[in-house]
C-alpha cells in the first residue's frame, strides 16, 4: 500500500521531467528545487500568512508555473540546439536555489498544515494516515488530468506531434517558441503540484529536492524518456521495489534501489520500458 | 607553440618562488587552488572539448582520496602507491560508467553521474566502520615530517603533470576528434570517428585525473570527509571552469585561482560564496558561454579586425 | 560482381513506411543518379547505406561483405563516404581541421606526411586553399558545400554518396561543380551515388538513374530512358 502511494507520487514528480524532455530534449536539473519552492510557498501562505489552505495550494502551483516560464525565457531559450548548456545552466540554478532557500528559510524542515487529520482503517487490515490517502487521491487526480489534457485538447495534440518529431511539427507551422515556454512552465507546475501535495507528509528542507529530482530521473529513464505512460508505470515499479526492498537493507540504503534500477535499465533496455527512441 | 612553452616555464618557475613570500595560511589557499586547477582543467577536458557534462567529477576525486586513504590506513600501503591505485580505481569506475551511459548520449551521462555522486555519498556515510562517515578518515601524510612548503611543491608538480597531459591531449589527433565530436557527432561518425569510443576515452581520462587530484588533496588535508565528493564541491569545480572559460586551456586555471581566493575572502562574511558564484556562473553560461576567456578572445578578434580595417583605410 | 549491392531494403519509422523493398546495385566507376519527389525516401536510403540508421528489413553488401547495420564510422572506414543535404561542418574548427578529422580516422595511417599537409591537397582540390585557417562556421553556403565535399573525399572513399550538393548554386557554379564531380570519377575512380533535384545536371552527368516514389523504386534506366518514361513524367518530371 505504501509502495503504491509513493509510486503515484514518484510518477507525478517524474511527469513534469518527462514532458519537458519529450518536447524540448532538455533535462531540468532544478526540477527538485521547484518542487521544494512550491512546498515553501504553500507553507508561507497557509501557515505564515494564514490564507485558506486550498487557495494557498493553487497560488503556490501557479507561482511555480510562472517561475518556470520565466526560467525558460531567461535561461533555457538561448541554449536550444546546445544540450550541454541547458544541463549546466539548470544544474547551477538548482544549487543557487538551494542556497537561496537556506538563506531565506534556514536549514530546518518546514511543514505546511495537513489537510486532514487522523487515520483510516484500510480493508480492516491496518491504519493509514489520512493525509497520505489524500495525497494518493489528489496525485492520481492530477495525473489523470494531465493525461486528459494531452489526449483531448489542442495543446495536447501539438505536444504529441512535437514529441514525435520536432522538425516535422515545426515544418507544419507549430510555434515551438510558445510550445516550449508553455510546456516548460507546465513541467515546473507539475513539480510544484507534487511539492504541495507532499509537503505536509514529507517536510521541505533546502536540499530535499536533490533526492526528489534523482527519483524523478530514475523513473523517467525506467519508463522511457518522453513517455508519459512510462512515468506512471515506472513510478509504481520504483515505489513498490523500494518498499519491498526496504525489508532487506538498512534504511540508510533506501535510495540505492533507484540507482540499481537505473544501472539495470541502461544495461538491459537503455531506451526504457516505453522508449520510442530510434538509435 | 615554442613561445607558449617558454611562458609556461616562466610561470612555473615564478610559482616555485611563492613559498618564500607567503605565510602558512596563504600557502594553504594556494595549495587549495592547485587542487581546483587540476579539477577544473580535467572537467574542462570533458565538458569543454567533448561537450559532455559529468556531475561526478568531485565523486571521482572522492574515489581517489578514499581508495588511497583506506589502503594506507587499513592495509598499511605507502600513500604514494595508494594515490596511484586510487587513480586506477577512479579510471576503472569512470570507464564502466562511461560504457554504460555513453551509448545513449550525453543526457544519460549527466543523469547517471548525478545519481552516482549521491549514491557514493550514501555509501560513504553508511559504511561508517570503513570510512568514518561524516567524522572523516584520518590519513597519513606523504612525507615523514609534515611541511606545507613540501606539500606546495608536490601539489604544484601534480598540477603541472596534469596540465601537461591535458595539453598534449588537446593538441593531439585525439583532441581533434574530441572537438569534432563536440561540434557535430553525426558528421564526425560519417567521417570515421568512433564517437562512443572517443567519449568514453575522454570520460575515463578526466576521471583518472580527478582521482589523482583527490588522492593528493586527501593526503594533504590528512582528513578525508564526504565534503570532497559532495555536489557542492562539484558545483565549485563546474563554476570555475564555466566562469574561466569552457574549451580554453587557460580559462579553468584562472577560474580556479580566482574563485578559490575570492571564496576565502567571502567566507569571512558567512557562507555566501556558493550563492554568489552560482549567480555569476549563471550569468556567464547564459551571456558568455566561453567564459572570461571567450570575452578576451572576442575582444582580441574585434581589435584585430578594426586594426586591419584602419590599416586598409590608411593604405 | 557489383561493388555495392542493396537487397530488398525497407525502413519503417514507428510503423510508417519510409522505404519499401528497394534493391539496386552500383558498379565500380559508375555515376548513379537518385531522383524522386520530396519524401520519396532518397535520404532515408542514403542513411541506410551509410549506417546512420538501421534498416527494418534488407541487406547491404559491399564487395559481397555484409555491412548491414554497422555503425556509421565503420561503414566510412570500409570506404563509403557521404555528404549531408544540409551541410554539417564542424563550426568551431578551421577548414583544415575539418578535413583533418577525416584524414586521421582513415583505417590506414598516413606515412611520412602530416594531416595538415595532406589536408591542404584536398582543400586545393575544391578551391578552399585561401580559407584553410577560417572557422568553418564563418563560411558562406557555397564554401560550406565545398568543404563538405573535401571532407568526404579526405576519408578516401571508394563510393561517395552525394546528397543534393547543387542546391543553392547558380548556373555557372553548377557547371563548375558538375565538372569537379565528374573529375572524381574520371581521375580518382570514385563510384558515385548522387541525389539531385537539378535535372539538367544529373541527367547529363549520370550513367544510370534510379527513380524513387513513395518509398518504392519506380524505375531504373539510362537518363534517356527515364526522361521518356511516362511513369517518371507523371510521378516527378512533369511536376515542375
Amino acid at each position: 500500500m505504501n509502495g503504491v502511494v509513493i509510486g503515484v507520487i514518484y510518477a507525478l514528480a517524474a511527469l513534469g521531467v518527462s514532458l519537458v524532455v519529450g518536447i524540448m530534449n532538455v533535462i531540468n536539473f532544478a526540477h527538485g528545487e521547484l518542487y521544494i519552492l512550491a512546498g515553501y510557498f504553500s507553507f508561507l501562505f497557509a501557515d505564515a500568512l494564514g490564507w485558506n489552505m486550498y487557495l494557498s495550494l493553487a497560488v503556490a502551483v501557479f507561482l511555480v508555473f510562472l517561475f518556470g516560464i520565466f526560467i525558460e525565457y531567461i535561461l533555457i531559450r538561448p541554449t536550444y540546439g546546445n544540450e550541454m548548456y541547458s544541463l549546466i545552466l539548470t544544474f547551477i540554478l538548482s544549487i543557487v536555489l538551494q542556497n537561496a532557500y537556506l538563506l531565506i528559510f534556514g536549514p530546518y524542515p518546514n511543514k505546511p498544515p495537513t489537510w486532514i487529520k487522523g487515520a483510516t482503517e484500510v480493508f480492516g487490515l491496518f491504519f493509514y494516515g489520512n493525509q497520505r490517502l489524500a495525497a494518493l487521491v489528489v496525485g492520481a487526480f492530477v495525473i489523470t488530468a494531465v493525461f486528459l489534457v494531452i489526449k483531448l485538447t489542442w495543446f495536447g495534440k501539438i505536444v504529441r506531434a512535437a514529441s514525435q518529431d520536432r522538425e516535422m511539427a515545426e515544418l507544419n507551422g507549430v510555434n515551438t517558441l510558445y510550445l516550449n515556454m508553455l510546456s516548460f512552465g507546465l513541467g515546473c507546475a507539475l513539480a510544484g503540484a507534487a511539492g504541495v501535495i507532499l509537503a505536509p507528509v514529507f517536510p521541505v528542507t533546502p536540499t530535499a529536492g536533490v533526492q526528489v529530482a534523482l527519483t524523478a530521473f530514475v523513473v523517467v529513464v525506467l519508463g522511457g524518456m518522453g513517455s508519459l505512460w512510462g512515468c506512471v508505470v515506472g513510478g509504481l515499479v520504483l515505489g513498490l521495489v523500494e518498499n519491498l526492498g526496504a525489508a532487506f537493507l538498512s534504511t540508510g540504503y533506501k535510495h540505492i534501489f533507484g540507482f540499481i534500477i537505473l544501472i539495470l535499465v541502461l544495461l538491459i533496455r537503455p531506451a526504457g520500458l516505453f522508449g520510442r527512441k530510434e538509435i | 607553440m615554442k613561445d607558449k612553452r617558454v611562458y609556461a616555464a616562466i610561470v612555473v618557475a615564478l610559482a616555485c618562488l611563492l613559498p618564500l613570500g607567503l605565510d602558512e595560511y596563504k600557502l594553504h589557499v594556494v595549495i587549495n587552488s592547485l587542487f581546483y586547477v587540476m579539477m577544473a582543467s580535467s572537467w574542462n577536458l570533458l565538458a569543454g572539448y567533448t561537450g559532455q557534462v559529468s556531475f561526478a567529477h568531485a565523486a571521482f576525486a572522492g574515489i581517489g582520496a578514499y581508495t588511497s586513504g583506506i589502503l594506507s590506513v587499513k592495509a598499511g600501503f605507502n600513500p604514494w602507491a595508494g594515490i596511484v591505485i586510487g587513480m586506477a580505481a577512479a579510471g576503472f569506475v569512470g570507464f564502466l560508467v562511461g560504457v554504460l551511459c555513453l551509448r545513449m548520449g550525453g543526457i544519460y551521462l549527466s543523469l547517471t553521474t548525478l545519481g552516482f555522486s549521491e549514491i557514493l555519498r550514501i555509501i560513504i556515510t553508511n559504511e561508517y566502520e570503513i570510512t568514518r562517515g561524516t567524522m572523516g578518515l584520518q590519513v597519513p601524510a606523504l612525507m615523514p615530517v609534515y611541511s606545507k612548503t613540501a606539500y606546495f611543491y608536490i601539489m604544484l608538480g601534480a598540477a603541472v603533470l596534469s596540465l601537461i597531459v591535458i595539453y598534449k591531449m588537446i593538441y593531439s589527433d585525439t583532441g581533434l576528434n574530441f572537438r569534432a565530436v563536440q561540434n557535430d557527432e553525426k558528421a564526425a561518425s560519417s567521417l570515421g570517428v568512433d564517437v562512443v569510443r572517443i567519449r568514453v576515452m575522454a570520460f575515463t581520462v578526466s576521471s583518472i585525473l580527478a582521482g589523482m587530484a583527490g588522492g593528493f588533496y586527501g593526503h594533504y588535508l590528512l582528513l578525508i570527509t564526504p565534503e570532497i565528493p559532495s555536489l557542492d564541491q562539484q558545483f565549485l569545480v563546474l563554476s570555475m571552469a564555466v566562469i574561466g572559460g569552457l574549451g580554453s586551456f587557460v580559462g579553468p586555471i584562472l577560474g580556479a585561482f580566482t574563485l578559490e581566493i575570492l571564496a576565502e575572502y567571502i567566507r569571512g562574511y558567512g557562507q555566501y560564496h556558493v550563492l554568489v558564484f552560482g549567480l555569476v556562473a549563471l550569468a556567464m553560461a547564459r551571456f558568455s558561454p566561453r567564459g572570461v576567456m571567450g570575452i578576451v578572445s572576442d575582444y582580441k578578434r574585434r581589435r584585430n579586425q578594426s586594426l586591419i580595417a584602419a590599416g586598409e583605410l590608411r593604405g | 560482381m557489383a561493388l555495392l549491392d542493396c537487397v530488398q531494403m525497407s525502413k519503417r519509422f514507428g510503423g510508417v513506411p519510409a522505404l519499401q523493398d528497394v534493391s539496386f546495385s552500383l558498379n565500380k566507376g559508375e555515376i548513379v543518379g537518385l531522383i524522386g519527389p520530396n519524401g520519396a525516401g532518397k535520404t532515408t536510403l542514403f542513411n541506410l547505406v551509410a549506417g546512420a540508421i538501421k534498416p527494418t528489413e534488407g541487406r547491404v553488401f559491399l564487395k559481397e561483405i555484409d555491412i548491414t547495420g554497422l555503425p556509421a564510422h565503420r561503414i566510412c572506414r570500409f570506404g563509403i563516404g557521404r555528404t549531408f543535404q544540409v551541410t554539417r561542418p564542424f563550426a568551431e574548427l578551421t577548414c583544415l581541421e575539418n578535413v583533418g578529422v577525416a584524414i586521421i580516422n582513415r583505417p590506414r595511417k598516413l606515412k611520412g606526411e602530416s594531416w595538415r599537409e595532406k589536408g591542404m591537397e584536398y582543400l586545393e582540390q575544391v578551391g578552399l586553399l585561401q580559407e584553410a585557417q577560417t572557422r568553418a562556421g564563418d563560411l558562406n553556403l557555397i564554401a560550406k558545400k565545398k568543404l563538405e565535399m573535401a571532407r568526404a573525399l579526405a576519408s578516401n572513399p571508394e563510393i561517395l554518396l552525394l546528397d543534393e550538393v547543387l542546391g543553392g548554386l547558380n548556373t555557372q557554379e553548377i557547371g563548375q561543380a558538375v565538372s569537379i564531380i565528374k573529375g572524381l570519377r574520371d581521375a580518382l575512380g570514385i563510384t558515385l551515388l548522387w541525389i539531385e533535384h537539378i535535372m539538367g545536371a544529373i541527367m547529363g552527368a549520370a550513367d544510370r538513374i534510379i527513380l524513387l516514389d513513395q518509398g518504392r523504386k519506380l524505375l531504373e534506366g539510362t537518363p534517356a530512358e527515364v526522361v521518356r518514361d511516362e511513369r517518371a513524367i507523371r510521378a516527378y518530371l512533369g511536376e515542375d
